[in-house]
């Protein structure tokens, strides 16, 4: 039962590299750079919610919420301070200012929370069992939350104004700037959007990998996955993140731990030399 | 010299290469920068001589990657992994192998250029942020694969490399002053031939690929080609400096060659000022002074055992930022910039243009 066990473990991986997945994606779709500190907005408010239980005693839930508003504003208040100026810049320096984003976000991290690892395990230890499987309360729900947000996006995406305009803003730029959306504000929202998926993503993952500042290239391996979906499709970065976790844990359980560390990236290089446009290439008309 | 000749109605206009030159450069300055290069390491400490040293190799490093970037224009977050490739490789070469000293660089930039195959191949296909992203992970499977490669690369515990050089008719140890000579002198050859890389047809099609690529194919340069030489260039100078790297440092190991290095690299040609050489020099002069700033500082304001990577990472943050944000060209740029502004004295604009500089940047 290894194999079923694998696919178990690799379903609530993939689950988490969704989320992450999304997080970039959402933010190529409305202002095409990638967002390199997405990671590192990931662990902070994993961090936050650590420090909502261990210091205030919340309960685990109503931390949860917390951080993850608490990422939603990170998010928005980043993009603000260093991304608002640098609108009509070619990508190299936004995509470099995210970078540098990153780096201040671990610096602060390290302040505030030091270097030491902490281990936040919210989640009751105790296995379920379904029928033959065993699967843990953390994995289940991973799964459970996901599904959950994925419904949510699709009725966001579908049918609320805000979704819509979301998608316009993606398609045409000028022509949704012309009919009156609040583009600004609209990039703004979903750079807080991102970040508070990535929030939840990090949370989830911190029982697995330990709370620490430089936690954020978790993060970063998600960036395979939004690859492999093609960049800028929303389905494209869940089924790429799936992929890429199970792909990954059933991989590890017959390879040597080396390269199960940077099997994301083989796979990665392995896409991008086969099919470098992912499984869900839309064609995109550029002009240059 | 060479000239061609431009038809127009009747008329024939003869063109020179000199005609056509953009901007003329007053190069007083440089013989005598080269002498002070020179006389340097009289006048400081055997520490500093060894910082310098670092500097050296951080100014072929960032002079190889403003080849890739600044003149190419193809975003690089690799450049650590064809660091390692050279410093693994004359490790191999010449310890494990004991090939002769000089043998030993060239094959390990010949290595590194080869490997970089690996990438600029697919770099036909992978524009902007997609290559960003396959460097990045070039990075961490090169990482990865000098601890797989345990027997001959040592692993985690660090492979030693010889601390000498020996050049034939004298032996150098890279913690002395005689050294500084020699890797200064290299120093000098890099810049000299990306001054004229950049110049020359070759450099000339690099910037036509960085300013749009299909204009560039359009007006009948050959992408494929172009864009594997500038990786090829690039990770072969890169290799070798990496190979002094570990010539300098004397034990090197797989963390020494992680993604921070490719983002070092990075900032140091956003600091400096990307798509230009001196940009890049000074990029590096900077970066690699800046830890011993931040140990002085942190000895100055913090208690003494607070974590210095927190200052570290802060710091270089905060610079990343504030460059992007008020002045994406750089040190040099900002030059330039007052340059200009004292040249037209009395008669300047009103403003100063930023816009027109960031057109650079693609």
């Amino acid at each position: 039962m290894v194999i079923i066990d694998g696919i178990v473990n690799g379903v609530a991986l993939g689950c988490v590299y969704a989320l992450i997945a999304l997080g970039f994606v959402l933010i190529y779709k409305a202002t095409k750079i990638i967002n390199f500190a997405q990671g590192e907005i990931m662990m902070f408010s994993s961090y936050i919610c650590y420090t909502f239980i261990t210091f205030f005693h919340f309960n685990f839930i109503l931390s949860f919420v917390l951080a993850v508003f608490a990422g939603f504003l990170l998010g928005s208040v980043l993009e603000k301070l260093f991304i608002r100026p640098l609108i009509g810049y070619p990508i190299l320096p936004v995509v470099i200012a995210t970078i540098g984003i990153s780096m201040v976000l671990q610096a602060i991290a390290g302040l505030l929370w030091t270097f030491e690892p902490q281990k936040m395990d919210p989640f009751p230890m105790t296995p379920h069992q379904f029928w033959k499987v065993t699967i843990s309360p953390v994995h289940l729900w991973t799964i459970i939350i996901t599904v959950a947000l994925m419904i949510i996006f699709f009725v966001f995406f579908r049918y609320t104004i805000l979704g819509i305009s979301l998608r316009a803003i993606a398609e045409d730029l000028l022509g949704s700037m012309a009919s009156g959306i609040a583009v600004r504000r609209m990039f703004n929202f979903t750079w807080g959007l991102a970040s508070a998926l990535s929030a939840i993503a990090g949370v989830l993952v911190a029982p697995i990998v330990f709370l620490h500042p430089h936690m954020g290239v978790v993060g970063l391996r998600a960036l395979p996955a939004a690859v492999l979906g093609s960049f800028g499709s929303i389905p494209g970065a869940i089924v790429g993140g799936l992929v890429l976790g199970l792909s990954e844990t059933i991989a590890g359980l017959y390879l040597p731990k080396e390269i199960k560390d940077v099997f994301p990236w083989l796979v990665l290089f392995v896409v991008l030399i086969i099919k470098p446009e992912g499984i869900f290439y839309r064609y995109e008309q550029k002009k240059v | 010299m060479r000239t061609f000749t431009i038809k127009l109605g009747k008329k024939r206009i003869r063109f020179s290469d000199r005609m056509i030159k953009e901007e003329e450069e007053k190069r007083w300055w440089i013989l005598p920068l080269i002498v002070l290069t020179y006389l340097l390491p009289l006048f400081v400490g055997e520490y500093t001589v060894y910082l310098l040293n670092l500097v050296a190799v951080a100014i072929i490093g960032a002079v190889s990657l403003d080849i890739l970037c600044g003149f190419c224009g193809q975003l690089s977050l690799g450049h650590a992994a064809f660091f390692a490739i050279g410093a693994y490789s004359y490790g191999i070469f010449h310890m494990t192998f004991h090939f002769g000293y000089f043998l030993s660089f060239i094959l390990a930039g010949f290595f590194g250029a080869l490997l970089s195959l690996l990438i600029g191949i697919p770099s036909l296909r992978l524009k902007g942020l997609y290559l960003a992203i396959a460097t990045m992970g070039f990075t961490f499977i090169i990482e990865d694969a000098i601890r797989f490669f345990k027997e001959w690369t040592h692993g985690v515990e660090g492979f030693r490399v010889s601390r000498i050089i020996d050049l034939g008719f004298i032996k150098l140890h890279s913690g002395k002053p005689e050294f500084y000579y020699f890797i200064y002198t290299i120093v000098i050859l890099v810049v000299i031939f990306s001054r004229f890389l950049l110049h020359s047809k070759l450099g000339r099609a690099f910037t036509s690929i960085r300013d749009s690529d299909v204009a560039a194919e359009v007006s009948g340069v050959n992408l494929l080609l172009y864009k594997v030489l500038a990786f090829a260039i690039s990770s072969f100078i890169a290799s070798i400096a990496g190979a002094f790297m570990a010539v300098i440092i004397g034990t090197i190991s797989p963390e020494d060659f992680n993604i921070f290095l490719s983002i070092n690299y990075l900032v140091m040609l956003v600091i400096g000022g990307m798509g230009t050489v001196y940009g890049a020099v000074i990029g590096a002069i900077f970066i690699t002074f800046l830890p011993e700033w931040i140990t002085a500082l942190r000895d100055a304001l913090l208690p003494p055992g607070t974590e210095i990577s927190v200052l570290q990472f802060l710091i270089y943050g905060l610079i990343i930022l504030i460059f992007i944000v008020f002045e994406p060209n750089g040190f040099y740029g900002r030059w330039l910039v007052i340059k200009n502004y004292f040249k037209k004295f009395p008669f300047n604009e009103k403003r100063i243009g930023r816009v027109a500089w960031i057109l650079r940047w693609r």
